[in-house]
C-alpha cells in the first residue's frame, strides 16, 4: 500500500471544513458586494449575524438529529413533522389542557421521543427501509397533528396561539441583549455531540456501523440497539426545534418547519456526512447550516422572492449531493478502487 | 407444479384487492345507502382516471428499482406551463400546449434520470430535492395563485362520458394505458428486461443488459405520464393550480398503490394489474371514509397508515420467499438498502 500521508498545510486545505469556510467567506464577500444594489442594503451588520445565528437555532436540532443517524448509515425524513406537531402540542397543552409550562415541553418531547420509537421499531423489528418507513411516519404523525389540533367543537384549527411568556423567553432571550440564549444552548449542544462522536466508544461504534455494518455486527456491537437510541434521540432532538418554534413564534402551526424539512440533512451532506454513512462530523454539518442559512439570509437581504427559497433549498441539497458524489470518487481512484 | 387458471385467479394480489374493495363498498352501503349515487361515482372514477395514470409510471419505474418523488411537481409544473400558454395565446389549439407540456415532460424525467444514473446517486433524496425546485419555480411564477383554463374543447374532455354511464371518457383512456403498459411489461422484451434489470441488476448487466438505459427510459416515462396525469387533473378542475396536486399526492398514492398490488419496493417483481386494483381500493376508501362520517384525523391517519401496511405484507412476503430459497433475511440496526443504491 502505498497512502501517502497528509500532513500539516495541505491537510488543512484538503478537509471539509476548509472548503466549507472558505465558501462562506466568498458568501460574506458576494453578499457585501451586491447588497448595496438592492435599495442600499447592508450585508455585513451586527443584525445579520445575530438574525443568520437565530435562523440556524431551529434547525440546529434537526441537523444534530440527521448527522448522528447518517453517520450511522440511516435517515429520517419525519424530522419536520415530529418537530410541528411537537410545536402543537406545547400549544394545546398551555392552551386548553392548561398545563404548567414545563409539563407542556416534556408532553412534546415525550411523544416526539415516541414516535421516534415507533420509527426504530419499523426499521428494526419490521425490516423497513429507514427512508419509506419514516415518510409514511410523517403522514401519520400529519394525521396526529389533525386530531391534536381539533377543537371540541370538532372545528380544525390550523394555527393555535397561545401566550405564555416563560414559553417565549427560550425562543427569545438574549444575554446581554445580544446573543440568544437559543444559539449558546445550541453551540453546547454541537459540541457535546460533536465530542461524543469523534472521542467516545459510542461515536466510533456508530462509524463502524455506517461504514460496514457486517463487520459492525460480527464484531460484538448490538447495532439494534444503538439504531433504537438514534431514533428516538433523532425524533427528541427534532421535538426540541418544534419548541423552540413554537417559542417564537407562540403558536402551534400544521404547517411549522415545513421550510427546515431538508436543511438538517442538506447541512449534515454538505459538512461532509456521506450518505451511505461512516464518515463526517459535527463540526462540518454545523459549517454546512451556518453555510445554508448565510445563503439564504444573503438572498433576502438582495431582494431574492421569498417563493424561490424552496427551489434554493432543493437546488442546494442535490448541490450537496453531487459535491459528496465527486469527493467520494476522488477519495477512492486516490486509494485506487 | 401445475396451477389450474381459476385457481391462480383466486390466489393473485389483484383478486384479494377486488375483494376487499368489494366489502368496503358493501359496507357503505349498510352504513349510508345514499352514498350510491351518480355523482359520486363519477367523483371516483374521475381521481382514479388521473391517480391510475400516475401509477402507471410509477408502477414501472419501481419494479425496475427506481422511485421517483417529483412526479406531484413536475406534473404541477406542466400544468401550470400550460394553463399560461392558452391564457398567452388564445388562438393556439390546445394540442400545441399538450405536446409542450410532454416535452417538459422528458427534460424534468431526463434530470432526474441524470442525477440517479449518470451521478449513481440515491434517486429517492435526488428527486426528492428536484420535487421542491420544481413546485418552487410553480409558486414563484404563479405568485401561489391559480391560473384558470378557459377552453371549451380542452374541457369537454373530462367532462364526456360514455352514454349514459358515469364513466368518463377519460377513465378509458386511462384503461388502455395501464392495459398497454401491462401487455408491454409481460409479453415484449423491453418489458421483461425491466423486471430484470429490478431483480438482479447485477446478472442483467453480465446478460449484456444496458440497466443504465432500461432505467433511464423508465424516468422519462414516468415522468411523461405524470404530465399527462397533471393534465388530466387540470382538464377536470379547468385551472392551473400551484398547490391542487401537491395536497392529493397522486406518487403517493400510486406507490402505495402499486406495493399493496404486489410490487415489491426493492424493485423486480409485479404486475399492473395489482397495481390498478391497488389504486381501486384506495380511491374507493377514501371516499367511503369520508361518505361514512369519520373525522378528517382518522381519514388521514387511516390513508397515512396504508403504506405501512402494504410495505409491512410486502416485507413479509419477500422473508418467506427468502426463507424458502433458504436465505437468511439482513438483520436490524437499519442499514440502508434501498432502491437504486449499491446494486
Amino acid at each position: 500500500m502505498n497512502v501517502t500521508r497528509v500532513t500539516g498545510i495541505n491537510k488543512i486545505i484538503r478537509s471539509k471544513a476548509f472548503t466549507l469556510f472558505a465558501l462562506l467567506i466568498v458568501l460574506f464577500v458576494l453578499f457585501a458586494i451586491i447588497a448595496p444594489f438592492n435599495n442600499g442594503a447592508r450585508f455585513i451588520t451586527q443584525r445579520t449575524i445575530i438574525g443568520i445565528l437565530q435562523d440556524i437555532a431551529v434547525p440546529a436540532f434537526l441537523t444534530i438529529g440527521a448527522g448522528c443517524l447518517m453517520v450511522s448509515g440511516a435517515i429520517d425524513l419525519s424530522q419536520a413533522r415530529i418537530g410541528a406537531l411537537s410545536g402543537m402540542v406545547v400549544a394545546v397543552a398551555i392552551k386548553n389542557w392548561q398545563l404548567p409550562w414545563f409539563a407542556a415541553i416534556a408532553a412534546a418531547l415525550l411523544i416526539s421521543a415516541l414516535i421516534g420509537l415507533i420509527n426504530a421499531a419499523l426499521v428494526n423489528e419490521l425490516n423497513f427501509q429507514p427512508f419509506i418507513a419514516t415518510m409514511s411516519m410523517s403522514s401519520v404523525v400529519y394525521a396526529v397533528m389533525y386530531l391534536v389540533a381539533t377543537d371540541k367543537s370538532g372545528q380544525l384549527q390550523g394555527v393555535i396561539n397561545y401566550k405564555s411568556p416563560t414559553v417565549a423567553l427560550i425562543g427569545n432571550y438574549e444575554i446581554g441583549g445580544v446573543v440568544p440564549v437559543s444559539v449558546v444552548f445550541l453551540v453546547v449542544m454541537f459540541i457535546i455531540y460533536g465530542v461524543v462522536l469523534s472521542k467516545t466508544k459510542f461515536g466510533k461504534t456508530l462509524y463502524l456501523m455506517g461504514g460496514n455494518a457486517t463487520a459492525a455486527r460480527l464484531s460484538g456491537i448490538n447495532s439494534k440497539k444503538t439504531s433504537y437510541f438514534l431514533f428516538i434521540n433523532c425524533a427528541a432532538l427534532s421535538g426540541i426545534s418544534g419548541v423552540l418554534y413554537s417559542s417564537r413564534t407562540q403558536q402551534g402551526s400544521l404547517l411549522a418547519l415545513a421550510n427546515d424539512q431538508f436543511t438538517g440533512l442538506t447541512a449534515a451532506i454538505l459538512g461532509g456526512i456521506s450518505f451511505g454513512g461512516g464518515s463526517g462530523g459535527m463540526g462540518g454539518a454545523f459549517l454546512g447550516l451556518v453555510v445554508i442559512k448565510t445563503f439564504n439570509k444573503g438572498m433576502t437581504i438582495v431582494g431574492a422572492n421569498s417563493y424561490l427559497t424552496s427551489v434554493l433549498s432543493g437546488s442546494l441539497l442535490l448541490a450537496a449531493l453531487s459535491l459528496d458524489y465527486v469527493s467520494q470518487r476522488r477519495q477512492r481512484k486516490r486509494v485506487g478502487i | 407444479m401445475q396451477q389450474t387458471l381459476s385457481k391462480k385467479i383466486l390466489q393473485s394480489k389483484s383478486f384479494l384487492l377486488l375483494a376487499i374493495t368489494a366489502v368496503v363498498l358493501l359496507i357503505t352501503y349498510i352504513v349510508s345507502p345514499g352514498a350510491f349515487n351518480v355523482g359520486n361515482a363519477k367523483q371516483i372514477l374521475s381521481n382514479i382516471s388521473y391517480v391510475g395514470i400516475f401509477a402507471v409510471g410509477v408502477a414501472c419505474l419501481l419494479i425496475s428499482g427506481g422511485i421517483d418523488f417529483s412526479l406531484s411537481g413536475q406534473a404541477t409544473f406542466a400544468m401550470i406551463m400550460f394553463a399560461q400558454i392558452l391564457k398567452s395565446f388564445p388562438s393556439l389549439p390546445w394540442g400545441v400546449a399538450v405536446l409542450a407540456a410532454l416535452v417538459y415532460g422528458v427534460i424534468a424525467g431526463s434530470i432526474n434520470a441524470f442525477f440517479a444514473n449518470g451521478l449513481k446517486l440515491m434517486s429517492f433524496i435526488c428527486t426528492i430535492g428536484m420535487s421542491s425546485v420544481w413546485t418552487g419555480l410553480a409558486t414563484w411564477y404563479t405568485r401561489g395563485n391559480i391560473i384558470p383554463i378557459r377552453n371549451a374543447s380542452f374541457s369537454a374532455l373530462s367532462a364526456t362520458y360514455i352514454g349514459n354511464t358515469p364513466i368518463p371518457m377519460l377513465f378509458i383512456f386511462m384503461a388502455l394505458v395501464v392495459a398497454g403498459y401491462s401487455f408491454m411489461l409481460r409479453r415484449t422484451r423491453f418489458g421483461r428486461s425491466i423486471l430484470m434489470a429490478g431483480g438482479n441488476p447485477a446478472a442483467a448487466r453480465l446478460a449484456g443488459m444496458n440497466t443504465g438505459k432500461i432505467k433511464s427510459i423508465l424516468f422519462v416515462n414516468a415522468s411523461v405520464l405524470a404530465v399527462v396525469g397533471g393534465l388530466i387533473w387540470a382538464s377536470q378542475q379547468n385551472v392551473g393550480s400551484p398547490a391542487g396536486l401537491l395536497t392529493v399526492m397522486p406518487e403517493m398514492t400510486g406507490l402505495t398503490a402499486s406495493i399493496l398490488g404486489g410490487v415489491s419496493f426493492m424493485g423486480g417483481s409485479g404486475s399492473l394489474g395489482g397495481a390498478f386494483s391497488g389504486v381501486l381500493l384506495i380511491n374507493v376508501l377514501a371516499y367511503a371514509l369520508q361518505v361514512m362520517g369519520l373525522p378528517t384525523w382518522l381519514i388521514t391517519f387511516i390513508n397515512g397508515s396504508l403504506l405501512v401496511v402494504a410495505l409491512t405484507i410486502d416485507g413479509y412476503n419477500m422473508r418467506r420467499r427468502f426463507r424458502h430459497f433458504g436465505i437468511k433475511g439482513g438483520g436490524g440496526g437499519g442499514g440502508m438498502v434501498m432502491p437504486g443504491m449499491s446494486k
